[in-house]
């Protein structure tokens, strides 16, 4: 299973490259540098999936109190953080040539900002809590807090019109179907990637817990 | 399974801290009205085993019943039942004697609420200074008043977690004294050090090691007697 | 109902004996109102929106640093431990605790307040200080404002001291997640100072009063969770 998961993913994430990179068309007015937005959107995406992810495990753990549940936030928020940063990088290459400037403060990119804060934030707290089931608790509650607290940031944040186009949305104009099928592959690409890296994460942090409860000192 | 006929019971009682066992498969029953002292050493999980029992953690596998109530599922229900008292006296600094009473005890339903203060006080020798701010008083002074408030609401059972540690000697008489006169109808679970205060009241007694119980009886041994057992039971510890 | 009263007058009695959170308050603004001036180069024409901020960050920081040190007297002693063997509910007691903390915190604001409006505003061109017009809705921002970093701050404190950081963790774990807060109170403040219409961020206060009821609800629901004792 384990296996077919690996050969799948990497072959959907090559295919995602070959067509983001000769397959799409290059877009009209962007040129060249629009054709990262596939891997910024793939990103995003899974980023999105692995703090749903952290949500729901964290809700979990606070009704079953049972430590797979704590194993699977704290992997999917540190996924999340990586594909998180990824989005960060990409949409700053993207963003310098058209928008002339690597960051500004409109309502997305606020809102990226400050998630991306709140998990670094998790990081922390899980590092600094104390105890296992302190910790655990401790991190589920704010996760499920910050989860519920970024739809609000996203609409103050939109209190100060923003400069970011709808780029694949309504009003986003016709979109060749060629680039929807890149996009789709990509979206689909890093969603099992993610899955791939949160299955071997937790297997890991699963083999760390049983090497420390047998005595063992791990990190 | 009765689960109304003992006021405690636990079964299988399993706790850890991290991944450090502290109870391991705790097997107890006390009956309504008996009074159970549990000995151990330091560390053998009595105040933990208590703090389950008194609804302040959670425990980790098995079942525990108090007056017939789930430990997990009806703590609000067992809350109304319990009255407990460590050394630790767990009061306000900032309000007076009466106004520790006074707070704690409106969140039960306490029939002539303000004449019930005032026995209360009267009986832990205490009424004189009931308008002293708690940040005033001694600590004997302040256990007493840490008595008083936990048998405010008239707890049906009683947890004491190493009650005479800190109390002067007038303290402790009457701590004793109250304790004798509720024997009648109150259950009483009781860790302490101290071989003679724990024997004196005690129906039954127990003996905890490394989360386990290692020694339990139902009737109350002599005190030269219960020093053997104890020191042939304990595997580790602090050695009484 | 009852219960939650009985709390508040209690945390409120033991705050008001201790005197935390208002001496914090006061002193640790007084410094940052300093700190701004000298920032500001001592010059009184500030626009209204650096006043706002300024005013909101020092409410802000030095609120939640009045926080963490008044939860810290519930753990002296551990009476709070015994509050949780009582058979009340644990969202009254964050509910209690909140009122108490929000009303310290707003009678401190308003001792600083006049200050910062002596400092700043009285010689800035064109603000004309009206009770009804300006006063009044600003005082209204700041309730609803205030209620909305102390839900979180509340909540925050009790878990933040359980920590190995203990203070240093409360101000990690709170201002990103009342960055709505900020961009609304700020805003609206110096919309209310530019003296617009209330039209004109009915919008803010929307979202700055859903933020309140969101929070409230949230963490009254989440704090049997957090004071749930595992043991470790």
């Amino acid at each position: 299973m384990r296996k077919i998961l690996f050969f799948l993913t990497f072959a959907l994430m090559v295919l995602a490259t070959w067509m983001t990179l000769f397959y799409a068309p290059t877009e009209v007015v962007m040129g060249h540098v629009q054709r990262i937005f596939y891997f910024h959107m793939g990103t995003v995406w899974a980023a999105t999936v692995a703090f749903t992810v952290v949500f729901v495990a964290s809700i979990y753990y606070l009704v079953k109190e049972t430590a797979k549940w704590d194993t699977l936030a704290y992997c999917s928020a540190e996924i999340g953080m990586l594909l998180l940063t990824l989005t960060i990088i990409t949409g700053s290459i993207w963003a310098k040539p058209v928008w002339g400037t690597w960051w500004t403060w409109d309502p997305q990119l606020t809102t990226t900002f400050i998630l991306w804060v709140l998990y670094a934030v998790y990081l922390v707290l899980r590092s600094g809590a104390g105890g296992r089931g302190k910790k655990a608790r401790y991190s589920a509650i704010f996760a499920i807090i910050a989860y519920v607290d970024l739809p609000v940031v996203y609409v103050s944040a939109r209190i100060k019109r923003g400069i970011s186009p709808v780029v694949f949305g309504p009003g986003g104009g016709g979109i060749d179907p060629a680039m929807m099928h890149t996009l789709l592959v990509t979206l689909l690409g890093f969603t099992l990637l993610f899955v791939l890296l949160l299955g071997e994460r937790t297997r890991i942090m699963n083999m760390e817990n049983q090497l420390y409860a047998r005595g063992g000192r791990v990190g | 399974m009765g689960r109304g006929a003992f006021a405690i019971e636990t079964r299988g009682l399993e706790k850890q801290f991290g991944f450090f066992p502290v109870l391991r498969g705790i097997n107890l029953a006390v009956g309504q009205g008996e009074f159970l002292t549990i000995f151990g050493p330091n560390g053998a999980g009595k105040s933990t085993l208590l703090s389950i029992l008194a609804t302040f953690i959670k425990p980790g596998g098995g079942e525990v019943f108090v007056s017939g109530f789930d430990v997990s599922k009806e703590k609000q229900r067992i809350r109304k039942l319990i009255g407990f008292i460590s050394h630790n006296t767990m009061l306000y600094e900032n309000l007076t004697a009466w106004e520790n009473l006074e707070f704690i005890g409106a969140f039960y339903d306490v029939p002539d609420f303000k004449n019930r203060c005032s026995d209360i006080l009267e009986r832990v020798e205490l009424y004189g200074k009931k308008d002293a701010l708690v940040s005033t008083l001694s600590f004997g002074t302040r256990q007493r008043l840490a008595i008083a408030r936990t048998l405010l609401h008239d707890p049906q059972i009683l947890f004491l977690d190493e009650p005479y540690s800190g109390l002067d000697y007038g303290g402790a008489a009457i701590l004793t004294s109250i304790l004798g006169s509720m024997k009648a109808d109150k259950t009483v679970v009781m860790t302490t050090h101290n071989v003679y205060e724990g024997l004196s009241l005690c129906d039954n007694v127990a003996i905890l090691d490394q989360g386990e119980v290692v020694y339990a009886s139902a009737q109350k041994p002599a005190r030269e007697e219960f020093q053997d057992i104890y020191m042939s039971c304990v595997r580790s510890g602090d050695g009484q | 109902m009852r219960n939650i009263l009985l709390i508040f007058r209690k945390d409120f009695l033991v705050e008001w004996r201790s005197k935390q959170i208002f001496p914090t308050m006061f002193v640790f603004s007084l410094l940052l109102l300093l700190v701004f001036n000298v920032a500001f180069e001592f010059r009184s024409d500030v626009d209204s929106r650096a006043v706002s901020a300024v005013i909101w960050i020092t409410f802000i920081f030095s609120g939640l640093l009045a926080l963490g040190r008044s939860f810290s007297l519930e753990k002296e002693n551990n009476a709070f431990a015994f509050l949780l063997l009582t058979p009340v509910s644990r969202s009254y007691i964050y509910l209690g605790k909140l009122l108490s903390n929000t009303v310290m915190v707003l009678l401190s604001e308003l001792f600083i307040l006049p200050l910062f409006l002596l400092f700043f505003l009285f010689d800035a061109d064109g603000a004309s200080l009206s009770f009804t017009g300006t006063i009044l809705p600003f005082l209204g921002v700041m309730v609803l404002g205030t209620i909305g970093f102390v839900s979180l701050g509340t909540f925050f404190s009790s878990m933040a001291l359980n920590t190995k950081l203990r203070d240093m963790m409360l101000p990690l774990l709170v201002f990103p997640l009342i960055i709505p807060v900020v961009i609304t109170s700020v805003g609206i403040c110096s919309s209310i100072l530019e003296g617009r219409p209330p039209d004109y961020y009915a919008f803010s206060l929307q979202v700055l009063v859903s933020f309140d009821i969101i929070f409230i609800l949230l963490c009254s629901i989440l704090f049997e969770y957090l004071i749930e004792d595992s043991g470790d």
